[in-house]
């Protein structure tokens, strides 16, 4: 039988000091494992600190992972509600956000469908359209927002930009350069836990290079 | 925006995990018609494509009590007419608890997938399962009406015990429920072994049977937990004297359960996003 003590402690993110502050667009980077979307856990209550604080004030969005958080067996629409309802927002309040999401995501009769019907496609699209619907003060992105196929793509880059300058806050994850110099004032890069540089854009991707260049 | 959770936390340099899990059930409370609404729609997602929906919760039931009924009424050799009250409400209510206890098993992994995603107050999740096994166990009131009729029961003030009775089994389901819960999503041997307890239990608990009617030495009885719980709802509903015994039990654990729950919980609360 396996101890459960043996199992190895991991130290995530460590010494991670920063403020971050309304008008501010984040972008986290770093390698695969430096804790980026640990970061963006923390930041979401989702995981606590063992030591340390975490003060947020705002209604905060985080849109993690695509998809996660359908249930295939319901429709469209209860989907929907049920997204909504897990983000804090009751469903008669939802309602009103609903024909926007339906319009966005150019789903029609297929909302009346059981999401596992859906192809990956319109999964984003309606993900996409429900996360935006909203307008959190602070919103956290993991970069599968950022990718999908081209033709929704060009709509959803207008929506999101849309959407990005109502909050007041963007944190986002990425690992792709050109996705933090188009969305982002800011740059955070971690590496193996540990914040490596804090700043302007250009100065940070200095830095990340310097490092990923040094390891090859 | 009135709505949306919003985040107003400050969390001191080392968190006090006590406050932190007070405010998760101040959170917990305050979202009720979150996890009431989800309750109800797991009812519906269960019988989602079937014709008669949730009175599927009713009918199997019944089909249970009518079937097993006149069975064990000839097997004890009892009267029909005393013995079919008797396992009927037994029945329902010991389904209540083992149904609430075992759902409790996989209330945390089971949100593993939305867990990860928002923040949720942990006693939500585990309200959620308890509310959604009291909806179950509502279904069974109009076996209780059709009971009422062909029996020819009482009715009368009495009844008005059962809503005492009724909410202090729910309060000890709770707790049950929460230590469950997180005991299972720590230790995935646990819930294997609960579910077998409880089948167990079905035989040794006065569910089916009684130790008036099989003469079963009363302290047997009087040790058992659920035993107090089913009495709790069963005694009002038949016009029986709740044994003074069962009572004083079920709110002995009633207290000692909360305590041993919140210490549980205030330990792990934290801990259980990586467990799931």
């Amino acid at each position: 039988m396996r101890s459960a003590r043996s199992a190895p402690t991991v130290r995530a993110l460590e010494d991670i000091s920063l403020n971050i502050a309304p008008g501010d667009r984040l972008g986290l980077i770093g390698a695969n494992g430096a804790g980026k979307s640990t970061l963006l856990r923390v930041m979401a209550g989702i995981y606590e600190p063992d030591t340390g604080s975490v003060a947020v004030s705002g209604m905060i969005m985080p849109l993690l992972e695509l998809g996660l958080g359908f249930d295939g067996d319901l429709t469209g629409w209860e989907n929907i509600r049920l997204r909504g309802m897990y983000l804090g927002i009751k469903p008669t309040y939802f309602e009103r956000f609903a024909p926007d999401i339906a319009a966005f995501s150019e789903l029609g009769e297929y909302l009346d469908l059981p999401v596992r019907t859906y192809s990956s496609g319109m999964m984003m699209r309606l993900s996409l359209g429900i996360a935006t619907a909203l307008s959190p003060d602070i919103l956290l992105m993991d970069e599968w927002m950022m990718a999908g196929d081209a033709a929704f793509m060009q709509k959803a880059h207008d929506r999101l930009a849309g959407f990005v300058e109502k909050t007041n806050i963007l944190v986002l994850a990425s690992h792709s350069e050109p996705i933090i110099r188009e969305w982002c004032n800011k740059a955070l890069l971690l590496n193996a836990g540990h914040v490596m540089a804090f700043g302007p854009v250009d100065e940070v991707l200095g830095v990340y290079k310097e490092l990923f260049e040094g390891t090859e | 925006m009135e709505t949306g959770r919003v985040h107003n936390s400050k969390v001191a340099d080392k968190p006090n995990q006590s406050a932190q899990a007070l405010s998760d059930l101040k959170e917990a409370l305050r979202f009720s018609w979150f996890w009431s609404a989800l309750a109800w729609n797991d009812i519906l997602h269960r019988y989602r494509g079937s014709m008669l929906g949730p009175l599927w919760i009713t009918l199997t039931t019944a089909v249970f009590i009518a079937g097993l009924g006149p069975l064990y009424a000839r097997l004890f050799n009892l009267n029909m007419t005393e013995y079919l009250p008797f396992m009927a409400l037994g029945v329902t209510t010991w389904q209540f608890i083992t149904g609430t206890i075992n759902e409790s098993c996989g209330a945390y992994t089971d949100s593993s997938h939305m867990m990860r995603q928002v923040r949720l107050p942990r006693l939500a999740i585990l309200f959620r399962v308890v509310f959604r096994n009291m909806i179950a166990f509502i279904h069974n009131v109009p076996i209780y009406i059709v009971i009422f009729i062909a029996f020819d029961l009482p009715v009368g003030w009495h009844l008005l015990e059962l809503i005492p009775g009724f909410v202090i089994v729910c309060l000890n389901l709770t707790w049950l429920g929460l230590i469950v819960a997180i005991l299972c999503a720590r230790f995935r041997d646990i819930t294997p072994i609960i579910i077998s307890v409880l089948q167990i239990g079905f035989f040794l608990t006065p569910v089916m049977w009684n130790y008036k009617m099989q003469r079963v030495d009363l302290w047997i009885v009087q040790l058992n937990r659920f035993a107090a719980l089913i009495e709790l709802i069963r005694a009002p509903i038949l016009g029986d004297e709740i044994l003074p015994g069962l009572l004083t039990m079920s709110l002995f654990c009633l207290v000692v359960g909360w305590l041993a729950a919140a210490a549980l919980f205030v330990r792990c609360r934290r801990q259980i996003i990586y467990w799931v």
